[in-house]
């Protein structure tokens, strides 16, 4: 009887197998006619069989499964949530510990809070690196209902020093106050002597949770930190007080101008600068004579500039002139770097400095003064024998008079008989006269492209002027052919004739490992509106790898497929969330208004939602689409309760670098009263300054 | 001249349009919008640009800075900027002094109507 139910398992798993294998088959089947692969081994069949069950609806595959039969993660999150009970059984019930571990890991890419109470079960796990993987996940998947289970496992004697950390972030996590409770009660208190320090984690954790703080409290929390003997958190606290920026943190910061870790000492003068207190100016012109590296004489220097700008300029002008060379030399790159026309005579001194690196560092600086007299000053450079001392000058005297000397860059650099031995000098010529719009190093630029000399952004403001009976873009087409998937937006842009059909034939024809070519040709017919393509996009939307079924169906939704859109909401929903970020960037690349239309509105919806990832996800795409429109989403979330979300929306704008975007931060910083959401937008407006 | 931002909010304080919420808010599409575009020089500092938007954006009346790509990054002078503003809480000529108070020099180059 046993046997007899048993052979009826078999026989209905197999159907199941070979049903849900079909698709794969067919395309493994593709591959081995094109490419003459060898057939899968043994265990290769056996994790495929893995795969079809998990598609079937299996929870009870991955029980028994061994290292051998386990199939690739991005196999098994390829399913999405559909995964998640197989992956809950796999940690409740595998007798192998790293296998559980494996699918503990995988619970917290897929984002499925329907796992949370397993989760929390598998706290109790016996063995201490899958209850790591457990805590992990917990923090990915933050709730207030796990503060409890954490807070017992985290009271226990016995547990790993390593899963105690992972437990005070993952509580951070939370945005719970019973959780900030502990953490504070870590955090103020006096370490054990014979017991690891676990102060920093606790700082850490806690400044995930600022936003549940009252400010002096908060303030008064880092104020002791900074004065910790633990460097770990005097350094967390320096990077807490640049971004709180308040006055009394002062105090507790001067003295670790001079903290014996370096880290520590920079981040103190940056943080200094920061909350622009002339209190601290005192401290840093004490200790400018006395700085020993590069980084923190410009840290201090930027901080001084800001504080007292006439105090600042009486100290530099002091280093401008020290004994050692490269003290000068880092003193007229900070004046170039500072903008003030305060700097320029500073500079003139420099430009007759003995040595020739500093001469170049002046140089450069008097070019980003913006000054026109700057120009009479390097004139005199511009033939220098010198070769990098004559490019600076330059390229100094073109930019202070508007590219207006894109002459000099021609003759001196691109084709003087000086610069035959030297194409990095050359090279930079090209690229910069391409800038300026010069015809002249058209065919330069784009063998410099072909030859992988020259990134694609060095040339690609230039190459998209393309004018009509150019060359170009058939070149261009046939370096993307041979395999350069970066190139499919400028191809898409010029649209050379024959790129549609082209990308048709290479969806056709390339094997189906090369998965890069694949999305590239798939992307190609989506820009290039191939609607002729579209059955053999269909074909590719069943694909078992996300990215090429993601992609076919955008270029669908893009060519009028009507239903594209409704299924890659589908996918959208059910996408594990450490893939949305990309699924983001691939659905955002529709331009055109119809399918944009059809999306939008239940984009919307589930912006509003409540799975913040992938509310958050849509309001993205958003974002990309409609950037005035959909940035207030992310402002909302941004003063959220929930730590998580308030992260999720930092990432999300710190991935977009549109210059709208810019502009957009810098309205809301100006109207924004709530501390730790005007935080975060400065934060966030400091990054994108800095890149 | 420095930036002054006492100054700048000082003239916004002429209009009570600039009082709002504590934080950033749409502007209904029903408003009217309209737009000028200026050739603006700087206050010479690193951060130039934001420095101005932040000045401007105080004022809610205004509702975007677009700028030009500069020639150079962080380049203060020789700027164009087209801001767009909402007529019925701001002025033209408001706008116009809110920019001089934030820039070295300010000039006019067209004003563009939007449909």
């Amino acid at each position: 009887m046993i046997a007899n139910r048993s052979g009826q398992r078999w026989l209905l798993g197999g159907v199941l197998v070979l049903a849900a294998l079909a698709p794969t088959l067919v395309m493994t089947a593709r591959a081995w006619t094109v490419a003459i692969e060898p057939p899968p081994s043994p265990w290769e069949l056996a994790r495929l069989r893995v795969v079809a069950q998990i598609k079937a609806g299996d929870a009870s595959v991955l029980i028994n499964v061994t290292h051998r039969e386990m199939p690739a993660s991005p196999d098994i999150l390829n399913f999405g949530k559909r995964s998640t009970k197989a992956l809950e059984r796999c940690l409740s019930d595998n007798v192998n510990s790293d296998i559980r571990a494996r699918c503990a890991a995988m619970l917290g890419s897929l984002g499925d809070r329907r796992a949370l109470p397993t989760l929390r079960v598998a706290l109790e796990d016996w063995d201490a690196y899958v209850r790591r993987q457990v805590i992990r996940t917990l923090r990915h998947l933050p709730d207030p209902a796990s503060f409890e289970p954490l807070a017992r496992l985290y009271g226990r004697q016995d547990e790993a020093l390593a899963n105690r950390q992972a437990i005070l972030a993952t509580l951070g996590a939370l945005s719970s106050p019973k959780a900030v409770q502990l953490l504070r009660k870590e955090l103020l208190r006096k370490p054990d002597k014979d017991k690891p320090d676990l102060r920093p984690q606790a700082f850490e954790a806690l400044w995930s949770s600022r936003h549940l703080y009252a400010r002096p409290t908060l303030v008064a929390d880092v104020s002791q930190a900074l004065r910790s003997d633990n460097s770990q958190l005097a350094h967390l606290a320096t990077e807490a007080a640049a971004e709180l920026r308040d006055p009394r943190l002062v105090q507790h910061l001067v003295p670790l101008v001079q903290h014996p870790s370096e880290d520590v000492r920079n981040k103190a003068v940056y943080a200094l600068g920061r909350i622009g207190d002339r209190k601290a100016a005192r401290a840093l012109l004490l200790h400018l004579p006395r700085a020993r590296e590069a980084r923190m004489l410009n840290n201090i220097a930027f901080a001084l500039e800001r504080l007292d700008r006439q105090a600042f300029f009486a100290a530099i002008q002091k280093t401008i002139e020290h004994k050692q060379a490269i003290i000068r030399l880092n003193a007229a790159f900070v004046v170039g770097d500072v903008r003030r026309p305060e700097g320029l005579p500073l500079l003139q001194r420099a430009l007759n400095d003995d040595s020739d690196y500093v001469k170049t560092s002046a140089i450069v600086a008097v070019g980003k003064l913006g000054q026109p007299q700057g120009v009479k000053l390097l004139e005199r450079f511009v033939h220098h024998d010198n070769l990098s001392i004559k490019q600076e000058a330059i390229y100094a005297v073109n930019s202070l008079t508007g590219g207006k000397r894109a002459d000099l860059i021609y003759q001196e650099l691109l084709t003087s008989n000086k610069t035959a031995r030297r194409p990095d000098i050359r090279r930079r010529a090209a690229i910069e006269l391409g800038k300026l719009g010069h015809e002249d190093v058209r065919e330069y630029l784009l063998v410099c492209l072909e030859t992988h000399r020259c990134g694609l952004s060095d040339v690609e403001q230039f190459f998209a002027r393309s004018k009509p009976g150019d060359r170009l873009p058939g070149r261009l087409l046939l370096a993307w052919s041979s395999g350069r998937p970066e190139l499919t937006e400028i191809v898409a842009r010029l649209h050379p004739p024959g790129a549609l059909d082209v990308a048709g034939s290479a969806l056709g024809a390339i094997r189906v490992e090369r998965q890069q070519q694949v999305v590239a040709a798939i992307d190609l017919i989506g820009d290039l509106g191939g609607a002729r393509f579209a059955d053999l996009l269909r074909r590719e939307r069943f694909q078992r790898r996300p990215w090429t079924r993601v992609h076919a169906l955008v270029a669908l939704a893009r060519v009028g497929d009507e239903s594209a859109a409704r299924q890659l909401l589908q996918e959208l929903d059910d996408f594990p969330v450490a893939w949305l970020p990309q699924m983001v960037e691939a659905v955002a690349r529709i331009e055109e208004s119809a399918p944009r239309k059809r999306l939008l509105a239940e984009l919307q919806k589930r912006a509003q939602g409540a799975q913040i990832d992938l509310a958050l996800a849509a309001a993205a795409v958003r974002l990309q689409w409609e950037p005035e429109q959909g940035f207030f989403r992310f402002l909302e979330a941004l003063a959220s309760k929930s730590g998580h979300e308030r992260d999720q929306a930092q990432y999300y704008l710190q991935r977009n670098r549109s210059d709208k975007l810019t502009w957009l931060l810098r309205r809301a910083l100006a109207r924004e009263r709530r501390p730790f959401t005007r935080h975060r937008l400065r934060k966030l407006l400091d990054a994108r300054q800095r890149s | 001249m420095r930036v002054s931002l006492a100054g700048v909010m000082l003239l916004a304080g002429c209009s009570v349009s600039h009082v709002g919420p504590a934080f950033d808010t749409p502007i209904p599409a029903g408003e009217v919008r309209d737009s000028l575009e200026l050739k603006l020089t700087l206050e010479p500092r690193q951060d130039c640009e934001e420095s101005f938007d932040l000045a401007l954006y105080q004022h809610r009346g205004i509702e975007l800075i677009r700028w030009d790509r500069p020639q150079g990054p962080g380049r203060c002078e020789g700027r164009r900027a087209t801001i767009r503003y909402i007529p019925a809480r701001i002025q033209r000529a408001q706008v116009i002094r809110l920019c001089r108070t934030a820039a070295r020099q300010v000039e006019q180059v067209e004003q563009v109507r939007q449909p």
